[in-house]
């Protein structure tokens, strides 16, 4: 239960920090967590999953305000991808972002400790 | 205490943050960076939630002067209701530059030869070509030279704070698709933008360089036949001018014999061609390219409601989104119209207001001329000689640059008094063309918007200049009028005629004026009761001698609706409507007739190929229809009869792949011209030896040559030879993205119907018009693609489907902001200004 109020509070955080600062927050909110959550197993994994959710959820946000399957079928056509893909590229390019940043945040956190 | 992550894990990570980071913040090439791009929030996907028109939005633009309310009924059509003009063009540039700001600034660029810092170094030759062209420097000496505080230079003022006030007031998520794949910004709009836009139409509709290309014919066929090959008057006369006729006149002659090739003049000729052949892309490039305009008008005494009828049918390069922009502009007791206008200017170009509708279709005068001109160094001239006396020539650096402002290519480019050099190997040649000069063609429209009759049409345009057009008006008067408009230069009596290079070194032979606005080519409620023009010659030759131009567009679409016309006594705006894209070809009546009567008199025996192909012919309905199974073969037979006709013009040492392998290519009308004379050598196929082909021997040949190409292509007769699969349009997008085109669209059109097709489907009808001056104005009309620029909108290609259909739209124009309403009211736009709470 724990973990998964982390997940959705981290989910969040990666939203509301890309909605108010961009992309490359996804990178520093996930750095930021695994530094102080050294002593938390599966960390890194939760970020990359949290920052997949916060990103799903804006997605699903614009979705509410606009045509996003048209869009994502032509941008399939313009990247040469299936609609499926353009999600799939928009949801996992954070997730990448975050589990790495956690990754070499916690490592350098620990070598400090 | 959890464990550290091992140093492999970490150095993984490392790499993969590394590339991540790089990717989110480097754009690939010309492409966007992923970061910025893949925002959910502000990105790429931003663009859906501008897709659909909001239910009501606010803006504020500094300048306006009172309130402004815009209506976007059902169609997305905006009705601009305004207190003053200038409000209106602010309004209007607003929404504008909402609806279709990359297709506003792609356009200026092409023009202003800027394309490469959007683009990239792709665009470079592009850029120089458009820069050479001089098209830039020509719009930006016209605004130089505009009156300040004439109402057109302030429209256009107005119009460009519209456009910057949506720009400056932008968000992240308003940025359209395009921008974001190019990793781009917007450029601020100026005024002088809406004069590049119509040097744009310009070199669209009246750029020509044929006299640099019939160097060649010359070198390869002589004077004599270069000049009946390519006449100054068509031996079809269907004139725009009604002539007295109730018919066309076929003004044949026999063509004189090809004289041997002279090589020492194909060297230099060679080299004008190559000097042509480098514009070949600015100006549509050399494949077979189906322009062909369309405006017919009919009076009340012809019409089923006894109301004057009026149909606009301008052809142009297609696009996605389209060239034109739908729109209402109302202010009370100065303006009240609806038509199209382009994005990028504020006037309504084709359209109607309460008591008068306006057309154009393009006049293919000449009105460019070539001068060959003596310089003082070959490699780097200073001074052209003039009249005995060297004169300096101006001097234009251009550079053209990449986004971050590095040189790409620099070009010097020389100016006459006349106009822009272009080098042709030894040669010089100046180009003196009525594009380049002066013009105030927005304030024409301007003014053509306000007018409350057909007169008041014609006197809007006595000071329009260029391209020239033929502007058809219909009145609630009952009253129909056309004029071949625009400047059309006074050649020296001892000058050479237009068509033909002229010797630059004397002022003797330079243009002397322009036509009296009386010797234009019109007509006022002819006896006839109707008017039409399809870029035809506009003036029976016997009515007045004097040259006009050359190398007239083929009159078939003329003789097709003139004899639709003339056919009914009570025309409706629905079979107005059925006329634009009727599927017969005059031309076809003719040829397919060539074709069989040349197979009924083959000698015995006959190839069964042959005969089968000739009873497929003869059985033809000749409709070039979408499901028709028998114009591929008819148009396949006509491509082998041009080709083995006019051999004696290919290019010396061109192989069957090379494009163009013939210097150039007569007019049907040249072809037609041919039949009536069966032993002409012009028949004779001179890849065969010991054979002299005459007529019959030719079109037969090339009948059997089509049938086999088809069947090589398309299999045997039947379903597979459907037209649809075989013509088709093609709108490419801006960037010529296939995904965000719309292509290989099946039309009903043909070669010489009045909806021509051909090429490669890229140009076609791009906004379909008929009103109905009634008592109270009625209209129909829709153009390929929609009002939104926007890829996600269902906007973007609405109207396509009715489009390809035939089927027009009823236009909604209503006379008070409150007439729109419930279903007819998609979006409210409320425009204030700055300091207005």
């Amino acid at each position: 239960m724990m973990q998964l109020a982390r997940l959705v509070l981290l989910a969040t955080a990666f939203a509301v920090a890309t909605f108010a600062l961009g992309w490359w927050a996804v990178p520093l909110v996930a750095a930021g967590y695994a530094a102080i959550t050294t002593a938390q197993r599966g960390s890194a994994i939760l970020s990359g999953v949290a920052a997949m959710l916060g990103w799903g959820a804006l997605l699903a946000i614009t979705a509410s305000r606009g045509p996003v399957g048209t869009l994502a079928a032509e941008l399939g056509g313009v990247l040469q991808l299936r609609p499926i893909g353009v999600y799939a590229v928009t949801i996992a390019f954070p997730g990448l972002l975050a589990i790495s940043a956690a990754v070499v945040a916690r490592a350098l956190a620990s070598r400090r400790s | 205490m959890a464990a550290r992550p091992s140093p492999i894990t970490t150095a993984l990570a490392a790499v993969v943050l590394a590339c991540a980071l790089y990717l989110g913040f480097v754009p690939i090439r010309s492409g966007p960076a992923l970061g910025p791009f893949l925002d959910p929030a502000h990105g790429v996907w931003a663009v859906a939630t501008r897709a659909n028109l909001p239910e009501n939005q606010a803006a504020k633009i500094p300048g306006l002067r009172a309130p402004v309310d815009v209506r976007f009924d059902d169609r997305g059509v905006p009705h601009v209701f305004a207190t003053n003009l200038e409000d209106a063009y602010r309004a209007i540039g607003w929404v504008h530059a909402r609806d279709r700001l990359f297709e506003m600034e792609i356009q200026t660029r092409a023009v202003a030869g800027t394309l490469s810092e959007l683009v990239g170094k792709r665009a470079v030759e592009l850029d120089r070509e458009a820069r050479a062209m001089g098209l830039a420097w020509g719009a930006e000496r016209t605004y130089r030279l505009a009156d300040s505080t004439s109402p057109s230079s302030r429209g256009i003022r107005a119009y460009a704070e519209g456009v910057n006030a949506y720009i400056d007031q932008m968000s992240a998520s308003d940025l359209p698709l395009e921008y974001r794949l190019l990793s781009a910004k917007p450029m601020r709009w100026k005024p002088q933008y809406s004069a590049y836009l119509l040097s744009r139409m310009g070199l669209t509709l009246a750029y020509s360089d044929g006299e640099l290309r019939r160097a060649r014919v010359e070198a390869l066929i002589g004077k004599l036949a270069t000049d009946a090959l390519f006449p100054s008057n068509s031996p079809i006369q269907e004139p725009i001018q009604p002539n007295g006729q109730h018919a066309p006149r076929f003004d044949f002659a026999k063509l004189p014999p090809p004289q041997p090739a002279d090589s020492s003049k194909l060297a230099v000729a060679n080299d004008l061609d190559r000097a042509a052949a480098r514009f070949a892309s600015a100006t549509g490039g050399e494949g077979d390219f189906a322009l062909g305009s369309n405006n017919w008008a009919v009076s009340p005494k012809r019409t089923a409601a006894g109301f004057a009828l009026l149909e606009g049918d301008p052809h142009l390069s297609l696009s996605m989104p389209s060239v034109w922009y739908e729109e209402q502009l109302v202010v009370p007791d100065t303006v009240d119209a609806y038509g199209v206008g382009f994005v990028g200017a504020p006037f309504i170009a084709i359209g109607f207001n309460r008591d008068v509708a306006w057309t154009e279709t393009n006049t293919a005068a000449d009105v460019a001329d070539y001068y060959i001109e003596t310089v003082d160094n070959d490699s780097h001239p200073a001074n052209y000689k003039l009249d005995g006396a060297w004169k300096p020539l101006e001097v234009r650096i251009e550079t053209v640059r990449d986004r971050a402002g590095a040189a790409l290519a620099t070009d010097t480019i020389y100016h006459t008094h006349r106009g822009p050099m272009l080098r042709a190997g030894k040669l010089w040649v100046s180009r003196r063309w009525t594009v380049l000069e002066p013009n105030d063609v927005n304030g024409v429209f301007e003014h053509a918007a306000m007018a409350r009759s057909s007169a008041d049409i014609f006197k809007a345009f006595d000071s329009y200049t260029t391209p020239a057009q033929n502007v058809l008006t219909a009145d609630r008067g009952g009253h129909i009028a056309i004029r071949s408009t625009g400047h059309y230069p006074i050649r020296p009596k001892t000058a050479p005629r237009g068509d033909v290079l002229i010797d630059g070194s004397t002022s003797a032979n330079d243009w002397q004026g322009w036509w009296p606005l009386a010797d234009y080519p019109q007509s006022i409620d002819p006896a006839q009761g109707y008017l039409a023009s399809n870029n035809q010659q506009p003036k029976d030759p016997k009515v007045d001698p004097r040259y006009f131009g050359w190398d007239w567009p083929d009159p078939w679409r003329a003789m097709r609706i003139n004899a639709l016309l003339r056919a009914d006594s009570a025309v409706t705006p629905d079979a107005m409507r059925r006329f634009q894209t009727d599927p017969v070809s005059e031309r076809t009546k003719i040829f397919v007739r060539a074709f069989t009567e040349a197979v009924d008199s083959a000698p015995a025996p006959r190839d069964s190929a042959l005969t089968h192909a000739a009873k497929i012919l003869a059985a033809w309905d000749q409709r070039f229809t979408t499901d028709n199974e028998v114009a591929v073969l008819y148009t396949a037979a006509l491509d082998e009869l041009t080709r083995r006709t006019w051999d004696e013009l290919v290019i010396p040492g061109a192989t069957s792949n090379d494009r163009p392998r013939g210097a150039a290519t007569p007019s049907a009308t040249m072809l037609t011209e041919l039949l009536s004379d069966p032993k002409s050598p012009w028949w004779d196929d001179r890849s065969t030896r010991n054979v002299v082909e005459d007529r019959d021997m030719i079109l037969r040949a090339s009948l059997l040559a089509g049938y086999r190409r088809v069947i090589k292509q398309y299999g045997e007769p039947g379903a597979a030879w459907r037209w649809g699969y075989v013509r088709y349009a093609n709108i490419h997008h801006l960037l010529r993205i296939p995904a965000l085109s719309r292509l290989s669209i099946p039309m009903q059109s043909g070669p010489g119907t009045l909806n021509p097709s051909g090429g490669d489907g890229t140009a076609g009808s791009s906004w379909r018009m008929v009103v109905e001056l009634g008592p109270e104005v009625r209209a129909w009309g829709t153009y390929p693609g929609g009002q939104s620029g926007n890829p996600a909108s269902k906007r973007y290609d609405d109207r396509l489907a009715k489009w390809q259909a035939g089927q027009l739209d009823t236009l909604r124009f209503p006379h008070r902001a409150a007439d729109l309403s419930g279903r007819t009211l998609s979006s409210t736009l409320t425009l204030t200004p700055e300091h207005q709470p």
